[in-house]
């Protein structure tokens, strides 16, 4: 037993790399419970792909069995309805904690230098867990997920000279098909996944080369405040933490599992009161807000513009707000809450 | 292997083959679809809304016997972790390990 032991961390270099963890140190202040929001996105990341490839397993991308096969999952495979109800979850968990993950480090001023890039692959990755959750919901092939489709990927018809044929990029065609869920089955499977790993590597990267970043609110320099050290204590936190996160999954799983709609005609009219996932529910109610015509413009078009630009800002925030990491932003500060403040209202409002 | 780290790969070898044993005869582990009743074709892609499937009293048992192990074995494992945090945290004070620098007051955790 010692031998083995000893054999395998001799040769994946465990002892390196526990070094590597007790040298590095989690800076320990009050603010020091966002850290944790990091690794747990990986947390359901992982549960992601485990229950990803035991749907794949029954899952068939064609619009003859697609909605069959998900209807299959649920009620024939044993405990299939658990696994894709976990899996469901699990996506909602992890915009959630990314999302909650972005703010923290917006509101704590993270991004500014030498962290640009590390906000920067951040909304990245944030892009990338949409993506998953746009190109996942047209797969069971229900009423509500064509509809929804249908809505998400016309938006990019009011962008001039190119909105049409990035529609017929996205849906493999002029109109929702077969060749749609193929076309995101593949995405949500392979290109997505591929993407979301090089830019977490990149980002894990990043985040090693320039250290956890200390909130100004602590109110005193970095050599001042204490820290723990990664490998073990830090770990162990996480641990606790990622525990009780899979508990809680694994009831709301239980508890809350989705259904499935008949399966899509794609002759029978829109189903009455479609809508996204939650969290692409502000930008629909903006949608919905904008009127036809704007000063001759299309409102689409405004509408969309307006939302691109958000999204662009978002993603350049360290560079607008690149002043030395003393200075406090209050002006951004105000943005971002008012922003925050907006897309909550916006998203509750849909609900009602 | 030391008495302690033989009773507890004992202890864990034990809740493995006690969680195989219960898990396998309450099914979970079965790679077999349930069969469609004789006459009836496999399922089809659905009509109406299809729900969580209807669990009878012995799913739903399963089911929250599984959630209840769930917890449980979450409660056990934060048990120990907090022993583990505590045991970490004091090597840390000590300063054992540090390779740089004299121990440093202990930080408040």
């Amino acid at each position: 037993m010692k031998k083995i032991r000893a054999w395998i961390y001799d040769r994946l270099g465990v002892a390196e790399l526990s070094k590597f963890g007790m040298k590095k140190e989690v800076p320990l202040h009050s603010h020091t419970i966002w850290y944790y929001t990091g690794s747990s996105i990986l947390l359901f990341m992982g549960i992601q792909v485990v229950t990803g490839v035991m749907l794949a397993f029954y899952y068939n991308p064609t619009i003859k069995d697609a909605n069959a096969s998900v209807a299959r999952i649920m009620t024939e495979i044993p405990l299939g309805w658990i696994i894709r109800s976990i899996h469901s979850w699990s996506a909602t968990f992890m915009i959630a904690i990314v999302i909650i993950h972005l703010l923290s480090i917006a509101f704590t001023k993270a991004y500014r230098a030498p962290r640009e890039a590390t906000w920067m692959s951040g909304v990245f990755l944030l892009a990338a867990s949409l993506a998953f959750g746009f190109t996942g919901y047209l797969l069971p092939w229900d009423d509500l997920s064509l509809a929804a489709t249908k809505v998400g990927t016309d938006i990019p018809r009011s962008i001039p000279v190119v909105g049409a044929w990035v529609r017929s990029l996205l849906r493999g065609g002029d109109d929702v098909t077969g060749d749609t869920i193929s076309r995101f089955f593949i995405v949500h499977v392979c290109v997505l996944p591929l993407a979301i790993f090089a830019i977490l590597g990149i980002h894990l990267f990043l985040v090693q080369r320039h250290g956890m970043s200390v909130p100004l609110k602590t109110g005193h320099g970095p050599e001042k405040n204490d820290a723990l050290p990664f490998w073990p204590n830090f770990i162990l936190r996480e641990s606790g933490v990622w525990l009780v996160l899979f508990g809680t999954l694994v009831t709301a799983a239980i508890f809350l599992a989705p259904s499935l709609g008949p399966a899509a005609n794609l002759m029978a009219p829109a189903p009455a009161g479609i809508r996204p996932e939650w969290y692409f529910l502000f930008m629909f109610q903006t949608l919905k807000l904008f009127p036809s015509r704007i000063l001759g413009l299309n409102g689409e078009l405004v509408a969309v513009a307006v939302m691109g630009a958000g999204l662009l800002l978002v993603f350049l925030l360290p560079l607008l707000d690149n002043r030395p990491a003393e200075r406090k932003g209050r002006v951004i500060r105000y943005v971002a809450y008012a922003t925050f403040l907006y897309t909550i209202a916006l998203t509750i409002w849909s609900l009602l | 292997m030391t008495t302690r780290r033989r009773s507890v790969v004992g202890t864990g070898l034990l809740a493995l083959a006690f969680c195989a044993l219960v898990f396998s005869s309450a099914g979970l582990f079965s790679q077999e679809p349930t069969k469609a009743p004789a006459g009836k074709p496999a399922v089809e892609a659905a009509k109406g809304e299809t729900h969580p499937p209807p669990m009878g009293p012995k799913d739903s048992n399963r089911v929250y016997v599984f959630l209840a192990w769930t917890w449980l074995t979450i409660g056990v494992l934060l048990y120990f972790l907090r022993l583990k945090v505590r045991e970490a945290d004091r090597v840390y004070r000590t300063g054992l390990f540090r390779t740089t620098g004299a121990a440093k007051e202990p930080p408040k955790l």
